[in-house]
């Protein structure tokens, strides 16, 4: 049965419909910088690390129950539910760090990611592969650039050409979207307080709602390091303020509320650092679905 | 009858079928921003140390008051936890801070942190409550005996699938009685969360059957087994904390079954340690 008053939810919750994760990370070796975005699928603990498996700038589809085909990295949400809808009901989150807050998690579905595109190059490059996505023609599903080892010094900027949720095909960046020298990796590369940074999520052009697929990247100029070109649908955040306090987030109560969890979502985590963040900081905590 | 709708709850109240538990916690132990488990102060429910043989399954089984009472309840009833209040017993609330409600599964006790040998673990009893392990996360604490150092060890598991798979996570130096789950690769620091690591694709954990310390951190060290239940904000001085499962939790009320150990870590997020008393109350319901 939907779930689609509040009565079918307490149905749901008490006839055992509901199950909890609880997740464990800490940062690598490297501070994080005030303002910037960072991917913490690649983060160990708890789930275990994405290493970004696949062959350079081939499409690799990602879900709950296989991560990549080589790391199992989204946090487990219980499983397929179908013909019943899941829906995230709670978040709760804290870090131990004081220079762990200010900052905000944001929790994303990973479609996939096209791995391997270096940032050495000044021509196009080519992605191949067609994404297989959870949201049709990839409605609400925005594009980031992790840095998947660290980029050199050399200024560079961002382009693209991208089929939007439409099916319009050669859409590109509406703006021009700069790339941050010496990015660390897990640095989401285009996020950051620099001149021409936009984050988490790359900008789209005029009027485009969604991405289903990506044909090119080019940078502007070489550069050294690789990236991953991610394509994920955001679900929820949930900011941290306080040192020690834990942030606990209700999803009922807001609107939209519920946000669905598709069934294979690969869920991990952003993490926007509003504070110079220390190298090995913890983040944890847990979030709890229902479905009906 | 069930508790099925928000009619049901009502009811449920109006008929009597609820019940506030009180508790007081004395003083805890030393902690900075690091989970301690409650049950390592006096008060009531009494202190627990959480020992027995060493590296056998001790199932955690509620008996009368050694953990938070509740009513027993008709075999054809369901048993909620509806909300929680709690305050300190003075000005000095220790606050703000951050509490982690668990249903202790039950645990390991007396892991010897000087053994680089692999220490093979007794699984003869199971767990009394969520047999097959889902959404059952391991929480290592150092009791009895301080670590004097980060540690290293390698665990195998059985997940909630029944798959046996090893992983590798540190275990950190923190203090005793602390919650010193690992997150990092070595044997360095890295505090702060709760959870243990698990085999990718896990959803939880059946049982732990070996560990070997790569790097003995020295100690005694107490692998949990738990189900988490839900968590709770508390605020500042003399602020007396509530959550309300239904009204501040998405709906979501606990289900609390016969025999439950409900137990709590607290990370108290000023001050070095917590060194008022907290009292508090659980309220449940059935139906």
């Amino acid at each position: 049965m939907a779930i689609n008053s509040t009565d079918a939810l307490v149905n749901a919750l008490t006839a055992g419909q509901t199950t909890r994760y609880d997740f464990n990370k800490i940062t690598g070796g490297s501070a994080y910088a005030i303002g910037r975005w960072y991917d913490m699928s690649m983060l160990g603990a708890l789930p275990i690390a994405n290493a970004w498996a696949g062959t350079a700038l081939a499409w690799k589809t990602c879900d709950e129950a296989t991560g990549n085909g080589t790391q199992i990295f989204g946090m487990p949400h219980g499983g397929n539910v179908s013909p019943s809808k899941k829906h995230l009901l709670n978040l709760q989150a804290w870090t131990t760090a004081a220079t762990g807050v200010p900052g905000t998690l944001t929790l994303v579905d990973l479609q996939g990611y096209w791995p391997g595109i270096t940032n050495n190059s000044a021509v196009a490059q080519t992605l191949t592969g067609t994404p297989t996505l959870r949201y049709t023609n990839g409605e609400g599903c925005r594009l980031y650039w992790v840095q998947t080892s660290a980029a050199g010094a050399t200024a560079q900027n961002i382009a693209l050409s991208y089929t939007d949720s439409a099916g319009n095909t050669g859409n590109t960046l509406p703006v021009t979207v700069a790339m941050t020298a010496s990015a660390i990796a897990g640095h989401i590369s285009h996020a950051g307080t620099a001149a021409n940074n936009y984050g988490p999520f790359l900008p789209l052009a005029s009027g485009d709602t969604g991405v289903q697929n990506v044909a090119t990247v080019t940078m502007s100029a070489a550069n050294t390091g690789t990236g991953a070109l991610c394509l994920a649908r955001p679900l929820a955040s949930i900011s941290l303020s306080v040192l020690g306090l834990m942030t606990e987030k209700d999803l009922v109560n807001q609107i939209p509320s519920l946000p669905e969890i598709k069934d294979g979502a690969c869920l991990v985590w952003l993490w926007g650092a509003g504070a110079a963040t220390a190298a090995s900081t913890t983040f944890a905590g847990g979030f709890e679905v229902v479905w009906g | 009858m069930t508790i099925r709708c928000l009619a049901d709850v009502n009811a449920a109240y109006a008929r009597g079928a609820f019940h506030m538990q009180r508790f007081q916690k004395n003083a805890g132990g030393s902690h900075n921003n690091q989970f301690i488990d409650t049950s390592f102060s006096s008060g009531q429910p009494a202190y627990d140390a959480r020992v027995g043989v060493p590296n056998t399954f001790t199932p955690a089984i509620a008996q009368k008051n050694d953990a938070i009472w509740f009513p027993p309840i008709g075999a054809d009833e369901e048993r909620y936890l509806h909300k929680v209040e709690l305050w300190g017993s003075q000005a000095t609330f220790n606050g703000p801070g951050s509490v982690y409600l668990f249903d202790l599964l039950g645990y390991y006790p007396l892991i010897d942190g000087d053994s680089t040998e692999p220490q093979v673990f007794d699984n003869t009893l199971t767990l009394p409550r969520f047999a097959d392990g889902e959404g059952v996360f391991g929480v290592v604490v150092n009791h009895v005996a301080p670590a004097t150092g980060h540690g290293f060890a390698e665990i195998v598991m059985t997940d909630h699938a029944g798959v046996q798979s090893t992983i590798q996570t540190s275990i950190h130096d923190l203090g005793q009685n602390l919650v010193c789950t690992g997150n990092q690769t070595s044997a360095t620091s890295g505090w702060g969360g709760i959870a243990m690591a698990m085999p990718p694709g896990a959803r939880g954990i059946r049982s732990i059957d070996q560990l070997t310390y790569l790097t003995p951190p020295s100690g005694l060290h107490c692998i949990y087994l738990i189900k988490p239940l839900g968590t709770m904000v508390l605020g500042d001085n003399a602020l007396f904390a509530e959550k309300d499962f239904l009204m501040h939790n998405g709906w979501r009320m606990p289900r609390i079954y016969d025999g439950a150990w409900l137990g709590m870590f607290e990370n108290i997020g000023s001050g070095t340690s917590r060194t008022v008393a907290w009292n508090g109350n659980f309220h449940f319901v059935w139906g």
